[in-house]
């Protein structure tokens, strides 16, 4: 019996600390039983490996031990969709923030992100999403069949968005506000990429009377970035949306406007010699204030065009509801 | 040459999800008397329903932890034993199981008589 006795000792070190020898003496009992009866038949006792092919259906200790959790399962079905939705609209605001830096720190040679912070900052995203979800299957999931209100269905004729578009637009938007918030270097950067100039020196600078206007940006860029985080959430159109992307294309087009008024002190040159240097670029500056404008206004009026719609799609589907 | 293993794994995989609810009300039916796990087993095997090791002490256990089986260590044959047997909630819920499984059996009777 000491086949028997190493399989019990086995299957004991992997149970709960509260329940060892209760179950170990239960099972030791009707393997102890189904060796009598198997011998009682023989009439002879069993063999080593008679006693192993005994043991066999038990399973493996580790096996038959988990068997005797509440729980054989990290997360079940009933919570597995929320875990995989979190996954997936977390993931890609995690990969936007972190290509985004990237991105800057290639522009810059500043180092903004830590070695492997891309890799471990997924991993520890992936364990602490798995974490609340297993903590949840267990605490949760049980109480209450969850909660839900249908009428926060998307409403029938939402067109849907795309993820990919909407993570490289927050791709942009966070490089946009990294250049606005003057990431250290970055604008430098700029420089020596336009002119191959040593790095070491920018022989420019932003006027003062800028400074609002790039507040004003940035605060812009925030919003853009949150209503992009809100899209990769709920990823399909409402005449709310439609309306809020209306507004900040508008505020960026009034900012842009208010800019090119100011065009001449854009850049200043910090010395003499560059300020044909400074002239030039501030005609280029000027040059895209003016398309950034228009564009801003035409996404503006784009999707007021696509608010007023969705909200007479809205009335029709509740005159026909 | 894949087509019948992957058709015979898939039956085997509804065959298991097929019984897994059906033992529990067996085993929940045949503690109307007083057991022990192994004479249980024995028990449900002959009216042919075979249920191993692994499965059925871990399943009376979840089910006295549930508060529909009470158990009690008593020595039988110079052996203590653990004996299994329904609690009255246990009763309750056996009688309204037995009712839903009649209920789900008369339906599947008629869509397979349609069928």
């Amino acid at each position: 019996m000491e086949l028997v006795e190493r399989y019990l000792n086995a299957v004991k070190r992997l149970l709960p600390k509260a329940q060892q020898d209760d179950i170990v003496a239960e099972l030791s009992d009707d393997i102890s039983t189904k060796i009598e009866a198997r011998e009682s038949e023989l009439g002879r006792a069993l063999t080593l490996q008679e006693q192993a092919d005994v043991l066999k259906p038990y399973g493996r200790p580790i096996v038959a031990a988990a068997r005797y959790r509440p729980h054989q399962y990290l997360i079940g079905p009933g919570v597995f969709p929320y875990y995989l939705a979190t996954l997936r609209t977390g993931l890609p605001i995690l990969l936007a923030l972190e290509f985004g830096g990237a991105l800057l720190e290639t522009l810059t040679n500043a180092s903004i992100f830590p070695a492997g912070f891309i890799f471990n900052s997924v991993v520890w995203f992936v364990g602490v999403v798995t974490l609340f979800f297993a903590i949840r299957e267990r605490a949760v999931a049980r109480s209450t069949p969850g909660r839900w209100n249908p009428m926060t269905l998307p409403p029938l004729g939402t067109e849907a968005i795309s993820r990919t578009s909407i993570t490289i637009d927050l791709i942009f938007n966070l490089v946009f506000l990294g250049v606005i918030l003057d990431v250290p270097g970055i604008r430098a950067t700029l420089w020596t990429l336009m002119t191959a100039a040593s790095k070491a020196s920018l022989p420019l600078s932003v006027a003062g009377a800028w400074q609002p206007l790039l507040a004003a940006l940035a605060i812009v860029s925030v919003v853009i970035v949150v209503q992009d985080c809100i899209l990769l959430v709920r990823p399909y159109w409402t005449r709310f949306r439609s309306a809020t992307l209306a507004c900040t294309s508008l505020a960026a087009g009034v900012i842009f406007s208010l800019a090119l008024q100011s065009h001449a002190l854009t850049i200043v040159a910090s010395t003499p010699a560059m300020r044909d240097a400074a002239a030039a670029l501030n005609s280029a500056v000027w040059i895209s204030l003016l398309l950034g404008a228009l564009i801003a206004y035409a996404c503006a009026v784009y999707y007021a065009i696509a608010a007023f719609r969705r909200s007479g799609a809205a009335a029709r589907s509740a005159v026909s509801g | 040459m894949g087509r019948p293993a992957l058709s015979n794994e898939l039956f085997e995989n509804l065959r298991l999800e097929l019984r897994r609810g059906c033992l529990a009300l067996a085993v929940l039916a045949h503690l109307h008397e007083e057991h022990y796990g192994y004479t249980l087993r024995k028990a449900l095997a002959d009216h042919g329903l075979d249920i191993d090791e692994g499965t059925l002490y871990p399943l009376l256990r979840r089910l006295e932890s549930q508060g529909l089986l009470q158990s009690e260590w008593r020595e039988e044959n110079k052996r203590k034993k653990r004996f299994y047997q329904l609690s009255a909630d246990g009763r309750e819920t056996l009688s309204r199981l037995l009712a839903e499984w009649k209920l789900i059996n008369a339906s599947l009777d008629r869509i397979v008589a349609e069928a």
